[in-house]
């Protein structure tokens, strides 16, 4: 696995300095949605490191991540998303935002009809022409969380832990500068898990900021970085552990 | 560009589509069959003239009309009609002729250039030859030209009410094709970051795709149907109009593609900028 090519920093986004404050990828200050599912909540995902939010089901996470991946709207309060309000965006500029946002949903939304090669790339070919270059740096991504990538066939034949591992590859490969991981490991292997992990720990050091929401306890603790509680779309404030 | 999924009941929708282009295209061609036999038949009313000899009542009145006829200016045929010829008429007008011959008739059938003052001076020199003679049918005869004109409005009233239809069709069938699929991507490229256009563009391209090779297998069905009707067809006078055609005269046929192709394109166009509308943002 060549993690140092797939996840190789870009030119316009590499990480600050040590001791430089880097602005956040994605902010929200009092913000609530109309749903009730969030209340008033201020929270920041700051751009090269980990972010967990840990919360039982129910807790209102999905929305969180809904709203930071610009799927759901706020009603109350603000949102940014790398410095832009989200509030004002148009249609067309939403659209652009988004491609900066890998997410990694609980039931993934894949192509079915499409083969695993052509969904990892799927991203990247709404943004430009696929270089070749593309292509291998997503078969290193899916071949490291033991995808094969030389399977024409649809991927409405995956398994449903094969497909949890291609919306993975996916978003990693999309080289965002926020992703959004919702349950990550929920339903993998341990060894699969571990791969996810990894592959998320490993996005961070090229700049990316990586939002992990679960309800594994154990998990969100055992990340570096801020953790944040959340229960009955209500945030705590966040504790740090220490980067590993 | 990210391909579609094939859409539910995409055969259908397929050659939904097909017959539409046949339908429009078969009831333009047949509009334009329709102006051309028009246009022959309002000629030939034109130039056309039978004339009744009246007095006096003898074979040698006829000749005579006859020669007074072939000698007036305008006129480009005259004869007598023989009974032969007026059997020939009555079957050609689709009524049987009597078994007994037909007795002498006191007819000439004239045919003219067309101009409207021919049969006015045909009738003033049979007068001044001492005939009294009265001019059947002609020219001053509006009812053939309103049938030929009334032919021609039905003709292009019914194409364009075809074409209208067809064009229905085509769109909705395209829209359908772009829903079925829209339904089930739209969402998941609106999570990628496709912008409305790119969803639009999607399904818009790959339904025209479809319209167009739906429209070239009408136009080559109605370019085959063509060719058994001028080759096998119950009517040599159809078969001789087809072979008649001119090559602007096959333009809807070469329209067929091109024009399933923007309608289908469009339709899915219109299908797919819904569904980005439902998957962009969610309350």
């Amino acid at each position: 696995m060549r993690q140092s090519e797939v996840n190789a920093p870009r030119q316009d986004d590499a990480p600050s300095a040590p001791g430089q404050a880097r602005p956040p990828a994605a902010r929200l200050v009092m913000a609530s949605t109309i749903d009730g599912l969030l209340e008033k909540v201020s929270f920041s995902v700051p751009a090269g490191e980990i972010t967990a939010v840990y919360g039982p089901a129910g807790a209102g996470k999905t929305a969180l991540a809904d709203v930071l991946r610009l799927a759901k709207r706020v009603n109350a309060g603000g949102c940014d998303l790398f410095g832009e309000n989200t509030l004002r965006l148009n249609a067309n500029r939403r659209a652009h935002l988004k491609r900066r946002i890998g997410f990694i949903a609980q039931s993934p939304t894949l192509f079915d009809h499409l083969s695993a090669i052509q969904n990892v790339l799927a991203p990247l070919r709404l943004i430009r022409r696929l270089s070749e270059e593309d292509e291998r740096d997503a078969a290193d991504v899916a071949q490291y969380l033991g995808l094969k990538m030389r399977d024409d066939r649809p991927v409405a034949f995956m398994s449903g832990s094969e497909r949890r591992r291609l919306a993975v590859a996916r978003a990693v490969a999309q080289r965002p500068d926020l992703l959004i991981a919702d349950e990550p490991c929920a339903g993998l292997a341990p060894d699969a898990a571990g791969r996810v992990l990894k592959l998320l720990l490993q996005s961070r050091k090229s700049g990316t900021a990586v939002l992990i929401l679960t309800q594994d306890e154990d998990l969100a603790a055992s990340l570096p970085g801020d953790l944040w509680r959340m229960a009955d779309g209500i945030m705590s404030p966040p504790g740090h552990v220490a980067a590993s | 560009m990210i391909p579609v999924p094939r859409p539910a009941g995409g055969r259908a929708l397929f050659w939904l589509t097909v017959t539409a282009c046949v339908f429009a295209a078969g009831a333009a061609f047949a509009a334009l069959l329709a102006l051309r036999g028009a246009q022959l038949a309002e000629m030939d009313s034109r130039s056309a003239v039978i004339v009744r000899v009246l007095a006096p009542d003898d074979a040698a009145a006829v000749a005579r009309a006859a020669e007074i006829a072939q000698q007036t200016q305008g006129v480009v045929s005259a004869e007598a009609m023989s009974p032969a010829r007026a059997a020939t008429l009555l079957r050609q007008f689709g009524m049987a002729p009597p078994e007994e011959p037909l007795p002498a008739l006191r007819l000439v059938e004239v045919e003219t250039d067309g101009s409207s003052a021919t049969p006015g001076a045909l009738a003033d020199n049979l007068l001044g030859a001492g005939l009294q003679a009265e001019l059947i049918r002609g020219p001053s005869s509006s009812v053939a030209q309103r049938a030929t004109a009334n032919v021609r409005v039905a003709a292009f009233g019914g194409a364009g009410a075809a074409l209208l239809a067809a064009a229905f069709i085509v769109t909705f069938a395209g829209a359908a094709r772009g829903a079925s699929g829209a339904a089930t991507m739209a969402q998941g490229l609106v999570d990628l970051g496709a912008t409305r256009g790119q969803v639009m563009g999607v399904f818009g391209g790959e339904a025209a795709s479809a319209g167009f090779i739906a429209g070239l297998t009408a136009a080559a069905t109605v370019v085959a149907g063509l060719v058994a009707l001028r080759l096998h067809g119950p009517d040599p006078a159809l078969a001789l109009l087809i072979a008649r055609m001119t090559p602007i005269e096959y333009a809807p046929l070469a329209a067929a593609p091109v024009v399933a192709a923007l309608l289908g394109g469009l339709g899915a166009r219109a299908a797919a900028d819904a569904a980005f509308t439902r998957a962009a943002v969610k309350p």
